[in-house]
C-alpha cells in the first residue's frame, strides 16, 4: 500500500534509494522538489520519499549499541546477512552523540541493556524523546522482571542473548509499526479537526488541538511505558482511526499554565487530578484529560533531576560535573543549566519528554564562541520587547550558559528568558533560534534549527547577511535554552522567574505552536498560529532577520498574518516539516499533506523546514519561540513536540553539506528565523 | 584433499565439543557468518572473545579476592561475560556466568567463590577447545589463500 511503500522508502538506506532516486510517490515531492537532500551524515540513502517496496527491509539502517565487542561483532555480522545498513557502536555515549549528529540517518537502534557508560534504559528513554526512534533492547538476562522492565521503559522489543539472525531479520517491523502508527495519529488529528475547532472556539487551539491530538496518540503509541496508563482518556487511539472522535484537549500555553498553577497550588505530591480539575476550572477538561497531562508532568520533571543526575556521565563536553542534589525547580535547573551541568540535551529532553516528545538535539556542530556571543550579548532585550518578564536567572544563565554552547541549546526549552537575551544580543540575523525557543520546546528548536539550516543550506549566499560568517554564531541563542525549563519554573510558583514564566507562558503562543508546527498534526499549524498571534509583534522585532531566501520574504508576510490565517498554514507546513526528510516522516508528512492539502507543505518543503529533524525532538526551539517559553510552550510543547518527534521532523536530513556544516548552517538560519519566518514559511 | 580434511577435522571437533556441552549451536551461526570477503571473521571474534574473558576473569578474581568483595563490579562483569560467551556459542561458562552472578548478587561470598572456580574451569575448556578451532581455520584458510595463489 502506499504507506507501506513510503515506508519503505523510508526505511531504505542508499541502496535503495539509489533506485528511488527522485521521484518516488507524491510525497517525495517535498523532498526532491525544494532541492533539499536528505542525505544522512553518512553519505548513504537520501530521506526523500522513495517508494522502494519491493526492496524493503533491505537497507534498513540500523545502529547497534553493546560493550560487548564480541556481540557487536557478531550482530553486525548478522546485521549485514539480512542486507541491513549496519553502524556499531560500543559506547552508549558515543551511539547518542552519533544519533544526534545524523539524525535522520537511522531507523532502528538496538542496545545492550548493562552498559558502563550509560544505562541501556536511560539510551532507549533519550533516543525516543529525541529522536523517536524504535528502540529493541538486547540483554543476556532474560528473567521475566528484566524483560518487563524494557518493555516499561519503552523498548520496541527486547532480545535475549544469543541473538539468532532470525530473530534479527525481524525488526524491520519495529520501524514499520512505529511509522504506521504515526501516521495514523496523523490522520487521526486531522480528522479530528474539525470536532476540534467547534469545540474550542478558537482558532489556534483548534489546530492545536488535532496536534494534541496526533501528539497524544503518537505519544501512546510511542512510549509504551506503564506509567503512562492514563494517557487514553481523551486520546484517539492509535490503530482506531476510524472511531473515537473524541475530541482532543489541546494543552495550550494558557492552559498548562493554569494547570501548573494548579499543581503548584495543591503542591506536587498532593496534586489529584480532580482537584486539579476543579481549581483549573476549564469548561470541557475532563478529568482524565487532566491525569494524562499529570502523568506526563511528572514524567518529565522525574527525568529532569534524572537527567540532572546523569549528567556526568553523558557525553557532553560541555557539562559540568552534575549536582547529584540537583532539585527540581526553577531556580535550579537554570542554575544547572547555566553552570552547565544539564546538557542541553537533556534539557531538551526533558522538555520534549513533557511536551511531548520530540527532543530536539543540539546541534553537534554549533560552535561555542556562537553561542557565547549569544548568550553573552544584551539579554535583555527580547524579553521585554516581548513582553515576557524575565528574572534573574536570565542574566544568571545566560553568562552561564554561554560557556556551553549545546547546552543552550537543549535548554532552549528550558529557559525561554535565557532564550531571550541570547537572541537579542547576538545578531539578529544570527540569533539563535534556540534562545526564544527555550521557552518553546526542543521540538521547536528543532523544528527551526532544521529549517534555518534547510534554509541556509539552501540559500547561502541570501543568507549569508543574515547568517553570522560563522555558524556558531547562529548557535548563541542556546545559551539561554540551559535555563532552567520553563516547565520546572512555571512548578515553582511563587518565584519571580516562576511568575515570570507564567507570564511569559501565555505569550509564548508561538513557542508551542512552534513545536506544534514541526510536529506531523495539525497542532503545530495551530499553534504556528497561535503564535503568530502573540508573538507576531515580537517575532516582529526579531523578523529583522533576513531569512534564507525562502524565509526571509515570508517573514514579512508572517507578522502581518492572522493566527488563522498562520495556523492553517502551518498545519501545512507542519505536514512538510515532518516529512522532510526523515524516511517514516516522509511517510507522514504525506499523509498530512494528503488532509491538510498541500499548500502549505510546499513551503515547508523548504530546504530548511527539512532541518526540522534536525532540531529533534524539541531541542532547540528558533529564539522567536522561546519568546513565549516556559510553562506554556512546555505544555503545548508536550503535545505538540510529541508530534513532531512523530512526524518525524524531528529527524534532520543530513544536508549535504555535512553535519558539522549542517549544524552550524541550520543554526544561523534558524536564528534568522524570528516567528514571523517560521509563520512565513508555512503561509510562505 | 586437504581442505576438505581440514574441515572435516574442524567439524568433527566442533561436534566434540558439541557433544560435551561446551559449545552450542550458536557457535555454528557464527561460523556461518563467515565470508569470502571476510574469512577471518571466526578467528576474530573467537580472538576478541578470548581476550576479554581473559581480562575478565582477571578482574574478577580480583574483585573477589579483595579485602572486601565488589560484588557490585563482580556482577556486572559476569553478566558481561555472560552475554560473550553465549553469543559465540560456549553455553557451559555462559551457565557459570550466570550462577556466579546470581551469587554475586546474593552478595554471597563463598557461593561467589565457588562459582568463580567453576567459571574458570568452563573457560578453560571453552579455550582450549576455541583455540584448537582457531588453529584448524588459520590452516584453512592459509590453504586457502594458497590454493588461490
Amino acid at each position: 500500500m502506499a504507506t507501506m511503500q513510503r515506508v519503505v522508502a523510508a526505511a531504505q538506506s542508499s541502496v535503495s534509494t539509489s533506485g528511488g532516486g527522485g521521484g518516488g510517490g507524491g510525497a517525495t515531492n517535498y523532498a526532491s522538489s525544494k532541492g533539499v537532500a536528505a542525505s544522512c551524515a553518512s553519505g548513504t540513502a537520501a530521506t526523500e520519499l522513495v517508494v522502494i517496496s519491493d526492496q524493503f527491509p533491505v537497507g534498513l539502517r540500523v545502529l547497534v549499541v553493546d560493550d560487548d565487542v564480541t556481540c557487536l561483532r557478531i550482530l553486525e555480522q548478522m546485521l549485514r546477512r539480512c542486507r541491513y545498513q549496519v553502524t556499531t557502536c560500543s559506547q552508549a555515549t558515543v551511539a547518542l552523540n552519533l544519533l544526534r549528529e545524523r539524525k535522520g540517518c537511522f531507523d532502528v537502534v538496538l542496545s545492550d541493556v548493562h552498559m558502563p557508560d550509560m544505562d541501556g534504559f536511560k539510551l532507549l528513554e533519550l533516543v525516543g524523546l529525541e529522536m523517536d526512534l524504535p528502540v529493541i533492547m538486547m540483554s543476556a538476562d532474560g528473567r521475566t522482571s528484566a524483560v518487563m522492565r524494557g518493555i516499561r521503559h519503552g523498548a520496541c522489543d527486547y532480545l535475549i542473548k544469543p541473538i539468532r539472525e532470525e530473530e534479527l531479520k525481524n525488526i524491520w517491523q519495529h520501524v514499520v509499526r512505529k511509522k504506521w502508527n504515526e501516521n495514523k495519529e496523523v490522520e487521526h488529528s486531522g480528522s479530528m479537526e474539525e470536532n476540534d475547532r467547534h469545540k474550542r472556539g478558537n482558532d489556534d487551539s483548534e489546530y492545536a488541538s488535532s496536534a494534541n491530538e496526533g501528539t497524544d496518540g503518537i505519544l501512546k503509541a510511542q512510549k509504551k511505558r506503564s506509567n503512562v496508563k492514563d494517557e487514553d482518556d481523551g486520546e484517539l487511539e492509535n490503530d482506531d482511526p476510524s472511531t473515537s472522535k473524541k475530541p482532543r484537549v489541546v494543552w495550550s500555553v494558557e492552559l498548562h499554565q493554569q494547570f501548573v498553577s494548579a499543581v503548584n497550588q495543591l503542591g506536587l505530591d498532593k496534586a489529584v487530578p480532580k482537584r486539579i480539575l476543579e481549581l483549573m476550572n476549564v469548561p470541557g477538561l475532563t478529568r482524565e484529560n487532566v491525569a494524562s497531562h499529570l502523568q506526563k508532568f511528572r514524567l518529565y520533571l522525574k527525568r529532569l533531576s534524572g537527567v540532572a543526575q546523569q549528567q556526568g556521565g553523558v557525553s557532553n563536553t560541555m557539562c559540568g560535573p552534575v549536582d547529584p542534589n540537583v532539585k527540581l525547580g526553577r531556580f535550579d535547573i537554570q542554575a544547572l543549566a547555566a553552570s552547565g551541568q544539564i546538557p542541553p540535551q537533556t534539557l531538551a529532553a526533558l522538555h520534549a519528554e513533557l511536551l511531548g516528545r520530540p527532543t530536539a538535539n543540539l546541534i553537534p556542530g554549533m560552535d561555542q564562541p556562537t553561542l557565547l556571543q549569544a548568550s553573552v550579548q544584551g539579554p535583555k532585550r527580547i524579553p521585554i520587547e516581548h513582553g515576557v518578564a524575565f528574572g534573574q536567572p536570565l542574566v544568571k544563565c545566560q553568562s552561564n550558559v554561554s560557556k556551553h554552547f549545546p547546552q543552550s541549546m537543549i535548554s532552549s526549552v528550558e529557559d525561554v528568558s535565557a532564550g531571550f537575551g541570547v537572541w537579542p544580543s547576538n545578531n539578529v540575523n544570527t540569533v539563535v533560534p534556540s534562545s526564544n525557543l527555550s521557552g518553546l520546546s526542543t521540538q521547536n528548536s528543532n523544528m527551526l534549527m532544521d529549517i534555518l539550516q534547510q534554509q541556509q543550506r539552501q540559500q547561502q549566499q541570501s543568507q549569508q547577511q543574515s547568517l553570522p560568517p560563522e555558524p556558531s554564531r547562529t548557535i548563541n541563542v542556546q545559551p539561554s535554552c540551559l535555563v532552567v525549563p520553563s516547565q520546572s519554573a512555571s512548578f515553582q510558583a511563587g518565584n519571580s522567574p516562576a511568575s515570570v514564566s507564567q507570564n511569559c507562558s501565555f505569550n509564548r503562543n508561538s513557542v508551542i505552536d512552534y513545536s506544534l508546527l514541526s510536529s506531523q498534526s495539525n497542532n503545530s499549524l495551530v499553534n504556528i498560529g497561535h503564535f503568530s498571534n502573540g508573538d507576531l509583534k515580537t517575532t516582529g522585532a526579531l523578523s529583522g532577520y533576513s531569512g534564507p531566501g525562502s524565509i526571509s520574504p515570508s517573514v514579512s508576510s508572517c507578522s502581518g498574518n492572522a493566527d488563522s490565517s498562520m495556523g492553517r498554514q502551518v498545519q501545512s507546513s507542519t505536514i512538510t516539516f515532518g516529512n522532510a526528510r526523515q524516511p517514516g516522516f516522509v511517510h507522514n508528512m504525506h499523509d498530512i499533506q494528503g488532509s491538510y492539502g498541500s499548500k502549505t507543505g510546499e513551503v515547508l518543503d523548504q530546504g530548511p523546514l527539512q532541518n526540522l529533524g534536525f532540531v529533534g525532538k524539541g531541542t532547540c526551539i528558533p529564539s522567536h519561540f522561546a519568546v513565549d517559553e516556559f510553562e506554556s510552550p512546555m505544555s503545548n510543547m508536550n503535545h505538540g513536540k510529541l508530534f513532531m518527534e512523530n512526524n518525524g521532523i524531528r529527524v534532520k536530513q543530513e544536508p549535504s553539506v555535512g553535519f558539522m556544516d549542517n549544524t552550524k548552517v541550520g543554526l544561523p538560519v534558524l536564528q534568522q528565523f524570528s516567528s514571523n519566518d517560521i509563520m512565513s514559511v508555512f503561509t510562505e | 584433499m586437504v581442505g576438505t580434511d581440514l574441515r572435516q577435522q574442524l567439524n568433527n571437533y566442533i561436534q566434540s565439543m558439541r557433544d560435551q556441552g561446551i559449545l552450542d549451536n550458536q557457535f555454528q551461526s557464527v561460523q556461518a557468518l563467515k565470508t569470502e570477503e571476510n574469512p577471518h571473521f571466526v578467528l576474530e571474534t573467537v580472538t576478541g572473545f578470548c581476550n576479554d574473558a581473559d581480562n575478565g576473569i582477571a578482574q574478577m578474581t580480583r574483585y573477589l579476592e579483595g579485602p572486601v568483595v565488589d560484588f557490585t563490579n563482580l556482577t556486572g562483569l559476569s553478566h558481561f561475560l555472560r552475554g560473550s560467551s553465549s553469543s559465540i556459542g560456549g553455553i557451559r561458562m555462559a551457565l557459570a556466568c550466570r550462577d556466579l552472578r546470581r551469587a554475586s548478587e546474593a552478595n554471597n561470598k563463598q557461593g561467589c567463590i565457588e562459582g568463580m572456580a567453576r567459571l574458570k574451569h568452563e573457560y578453560n575448556s571453552l579455550k582450549e577447545g576455541l583455540n584448537n578451532i582457531s588453529q584448524i581455520e588459520r590452516q584453512m584458510i592459509g590453504n586457502a589463500q594458497r590454493g588461490r595463489q
